[in-house]
């Protein structure tokens, strides 16, 4: 962790860096992104609201795991972040976007 | 882990829970402590994760010591064997007693499944204990306001969080608002990371506080406080304007400035006295409200606080009613850190002469003075800060009451006047607001508050518990269900 | 809005129960021009209507008085009351019944056959074509039937809107009145006592649903509905991911059981809120409202195997309600001989939402003295007095 290099996740194919400690929600809010979802019904975007775990608005995808709370996941490198809302894992249309973004990987 | 009981179960890691856990252990119970943060501290005592910065410097930090020696009591009884500690653990499930008596099992899942290897490590997804300490810990209570939906608003308590855990400042330009003097530390931590603080907004008035000092005189630690802040204050020149609201938020994606403006005593906006500020992040705090989900399921006692928050009812040595059941911390009403504390040694002595173990009178009734002290001075802060009474008419029939569902406060207008629904639990079946994501815990003391005040009538506890009423205390996964489908015999 | 209880003293109609079947009563009580009060003990809904999942089904019925009445009430819902359909959320989604094995396949052919012989739509889909209706459901399965008549609603708003269109119609609604006894001349009920004080009309329904037998005790007579308890698990918000209900051949053969043991068939459908509802469990356990893990984990369990998607999603809330049944699996709608002046329309079951419609539309056409749509007599009051003596 001494690297500079080594504190980047990966947040929609862009190189997003983060301090040691940082949760994934602090280090987006830290690269000036505040927003990374957007609501069911409106499509107003959302961000960190509550930064504890309670209030569901920061979800969004990391490693592949759907619905992670931004701001109770810890920054780790390497880790890949979708923002976007994506809800499902495994379905023919995901599968889809999932092939173009990694391509190298197979679904479990 | 399955074939184990523990004799305490203790739900949450904070200083009610710390307090508890340690105290059990020192007098011979085993426990297993259970908390969804990745270190102990709750939110109090929220800190960057150590495995990563190492130790680092508490200025933020009230009590740290307390804090310091009661994590070391927990080391040394992890150590011991005396406490087995689940963090990261969320519990999702008490499942109902059996029979006559108070075992139960508790069914956990990971906080979060992504992140750290160290983190999201499979935790057991069960536990049995005969008796069960809940000190589950608040959070900030939220009162809708137009705009408030918008990224860069955010609890109070977030903005703190965000400095304390993740030593990040939120925004720029920063205003703070609500009610309380957890606003103080918010502003201050805000300014001393460097970023400008345009105004606290205070509802009520400061001078509400005169007639509490003796109150608050027999808490010394709370007066030092405020005094500090108060330098601080003036260091980075914070304007705090009282019987001041935030009365909307505006922005295209995200927040781009506030108007305020200045209300009567009873939180009636008066016309003319509106500002506006240019700001990109906005901190909202109405005081705390406890998680009332647990003691809810376990069919705890609730009533409605003097700061009009539902909280548990327990007598005067933490018990809840329900055989085994104790509770401690901000589930019992909204006192601060230092009531947690000593209610969560409370409850650990009363489960042990409970179960049969000799404990010290002298010890109980030295926590019972302590916590009477600080329930005196609760009040007083409560009554101080109280949540405006007319605050529905801040809200516009747009202005959005439930976030996850997307519910407007017309929406709950017109299940009302249209559809005759004339209690809490009628407009959330008929509207949704709470239907979501969250399960009410952002929007529940509002929707109880609007309900009543469509209705033309002060809160009731019920308005309140239907919107403390989770039948799951996390979400969990359908897959963790099912898991459970091939271990569980009728 | 709240009525001043001193509204609708005096009535044509009570109507006691303010759940689907008693605001279907209201409403058709009303639009017929009779003065009606609503009483409940509790809110709006405060029983199973607010805890079930909105069905109005054709696919789980044979033939007999019950499918005569589904299909009645069908019709209902799509003239009748079609101008709110919008209002709460009727969607005509339809209804995928699917097989796991070859020979529930068999079972499930032989059933649509039957069916169609009683004038059910009904398709049959081949185990490769099930993907055109549910595009993630199981691979694994080997036969399907579609049933287009399949429908839901949102119940709380079905009782909401109807109960308001009954206001509008000059009904008074009066809820937390909980009906503590009948005031009679002779045999007959010509009011009812509240704690909030006397209600008078000269015909009374019980709409009390799994609590409409304590109401035939406070009239003296015996009305057997007792509770079965079920259990949905309510999932996150998701995009149209599942779209008609779908379910387990299984399902059919636990509907028409009687067996007092746990039974779960799963149920899986979305809603217009995104949530997808993940049914059912029947179970005779009074009116315990403890969780019952076994039943969720089950549920969770055979809603995978149906739609492996659902894996990762969240389940976030669950809910129970008690179905109100008979011993025989059909409602008491009617007059009841016994007490002039007392109708029942309750006992509903699984399907009271459905029926709903149809049984406020018969019930208000008794009560007016008019020849009524459907023959009532399978579903008398007093038949189970027969049983009895």
């Amino acid at each position: 962790m001494n690297n500079n290099d080594e504190r980047l996740m990966d947040c929609d194919g862009a190189p997003l860096p983060y301090e040691p400690g940082q949760s994934i929600g602090a280090a987006l809010m830290n690269a000036g992104i505040t927003s990374w979802r957007t609501t069911r019904k409106d499509g107003k975007p959302r961000g960190l609201f509550c930064g504890i775990g309670v209030c569901y608005d920061c979800l969004l995808t990391v490693d592949g795991q759907v619905n992670q709370r931004a701001c109770v996941v810890p920054a780790t490198s390497g880790a890949k972040i979708e923002t976007g809302g994506r809800v499902l894992k495994d379905t023919a249309i995901q599968k889809e976007t999932d092939k173009a973004a990694r391509p190298e990987e197979s679904h479990d | 882990m399955t074939d184990r009981v523990f004799d305490i179960g203790v739900i949450g890691a904070g200083p009610a829970g710390l307090a508890a856990a340690t105290a059990a252990a020192s007098v011979g119970l085993s426990v297993v402590l259970i908390d969804a943060g990745s270190q102990p501290g709750g939110q109090y005592w929220r800190h960057p994760d150590e495995q990563q910065v190492g130790e680092t410097d508490h200025a933020g930090h009230h009590d740290w010591t307390t804090f310091t020696t009661m994590r070391s009591a927990l080391h040394t009884a992890m150590e011991a064997g005396h406490i087995t500690y689940l963090p990261d653990t969320q519990l999702w499930l008490i499942d109902p007693v059996k029979e006559a008596t108070a075992r139960r099992t508790l069914r956990l899942t990971n906080s979060y499944t992504a992140g750290p290897e160290q983190h999201i490590a499979r935790r057991p997804t069960e536990v049995t204990v005969d008796q069960l300490i809940l000190c589950p810990g608040g959070y900030d209570r939220q009162l809708p306001v137009p705009g408030w939906d918008l990224p860069g608003v955010m609890a109070a308590g977030g903005v703190q969080a965000l400095l304390k855990g993740s030593r990040t400042v939120a925004g720029r330009r920063a205003i703070i608002a609500g009610t309380g003097p957890f606003l103080l530390p918010v502003a201050v931590g805000l300014a001393e990371a460097g970023a400008e603080v345009v105004s606290i907004c205070e509802a009520g008035a400061i001078r509400n506080w005169l007639p509490h000092v003796a109150a608050a005189a027999q808490v010394p630690s709370k007066g030092l406080e405020g005094a500090q802040y108060a330098a601080l204050m003036a260091k980075h020149r914070i304007p705090y304007r009282s019987r001041t609201i935030i009365r909307a938020i505006h922005g295209e994606t995200s927040v781009e400035a506030v108007t305020t403006c200045k209300v009567d005593s009873s939180g009636t906006p008066i016309a003319g006295t509106e500002r506006r500020y240019e700001v990109d992040v906005v901190g909202l705090g109405w005081g705390f409200t406890p998680s009332l989900e647990l003691p809810v399921m376990v069919g705890a006692q609730t009533r409605r606080d003097v700061d009009g928050s539902l909280v548990a009812v327990v007598d005067d040595q933490q018990r809840s009613g329900i055989p085994g059941v104790y509770i401690a911390g901000e589930a019992t009403g909204v006192g601060g850190a230092s009531m947690a504390v000593a209610e969560g040694k409370l409850a650990a002595l009363t489960a042990a002469a409970d179960s049969g173990r000799p404990i010290s009178p002298r010890d109980v009734s030295r926590l019972q003075h302590k916590i009477k002290r600080f329930r005196g001075f609760a009040v007083a802060m409560h009554t101080a800060h109280p949540v405006p009474e007319a605050w529905t008419g801040w809200l516009e029939p747009e202005t959005v009451v439930c976030r996850c569902e997307e519910v407007n406060y017309g929406d709950l207008c017109t299940a009302h006047e249209e559809l005759q629904a004339d209690d809490a639990r009628t407009l959330k079946l008929v509207a949704r607001p709470g239907m979501g994501w969250c399960q009410g815990r952002v929007c529940g003391y509002a929707i109880a508050g609007i309900a009543a005040s469509l209705c033309g009538r002060e809160p009731s506890e019920e308005d309140l518990r239907s919107q403390g009423k989770r039948t799951l205390a996390s979400p969990v996964a359908l897959s963790d269900l099912a898991a459970l489908n091939n271990e569980i015999h009728l | 809005m709240t009525t001043a209880v001193e509204s609708g003293r005096t009535a044509d109609v009570i109507v006691i129960g303010a759940g689907a079947v008693g605001a279907a009563t209201a409403y058709f009580a009303a639009r017929a021009g009779l003065r009606v009060t609503v009483l409940d003990s509790g809110p709006l809904a405060g029983g199973t209507s607010s805890a079930c999942e909105g069905n109005i089904l054709v696919s789980d019925k044979e033939a007999g008085p019950e499918l005569d009445l589904s299909l009645y009430s069908q019709k209902i819902w799509r003239e009748d009351l079609a101008e709110f359909a919008d209002l709460f959320e009727f969607e005509s989604k339809g209804g995928l019944v699917v097989a796991a094995s070859e020979r529930s396949a068999q079972s499930l052919h032989d059933l649509t056959e039957r069916q169609r012989a009683s004038g059910i739509q009904v398709t049959n889909v081949p185990a490769n074509s099930l993907t055109d209706y549910e595009p993630h459901i199981s691979k694994k399965l080997t036969a399907g039937a579609f049933y287009p008549e399949d429908a839901q609603v949102q119940p709380m708003l079905v009782v909401a809107h109807l109960l308001r269109l009954a206001r509008e119609l000059g009904a008074f609604v009066h809820t937390r009145t909980p009906v503590t006894g009948f005031i009679r001349k002779g045999a007959a009920a010509i009011g009812v006592q509240t704690p909030q004080g006397d209600f008078h009309a000269p015909s009374i329904v019980n709409a009390a649903g799994t609590w409409a037998g304590n109401i035939a005790d406070l009239a003296g007579i015996h009305v057997p509905v007792l509770p079965r308890r079920g259990f949905v698990l309510v999932t996150e918000p998701l995009p149209v991911t599942i779209h008609h209900k779908v379910y387990a051949a299984e399902y059919v053969d636990n509907v028409l059981s009687s067996d007092a043991g746990l039974q779960t068939s799963p149920v899986v459908e979305g809603t217009d809120s995104g949530t997808v509802l993940i049914g059912s469990s029947r179970e005779r356990v009074g009116f315990d409202r403890t969780v019952s893990l076994p039943v969720l984990a089950a549920l969770a369990a055979k809603a995978i195997d149906l739609f492996p998607v659902l894996e990762d999603i969240k389940a976030i809330r669950h809910y129970h309600g008690f179905r109100p049944y008979c011993p025989d699996h059909l409602p008491v709608i009617g007059p009841d001989p016994r007490v002039p002046g007392l109708w029942h329309a309750a006992g509903h079951e699984g399907a009271g939402i459905g029926l709903s419609a149809g049984t406020g539309k018969l019930i208000a056409q008794s009560i007016i003295g008019i020849s009524t749509d459907l023959p009532l007599g399978s579903f008398a009051p007093e038949r189970f007095e027969q049983v009895l003596t």
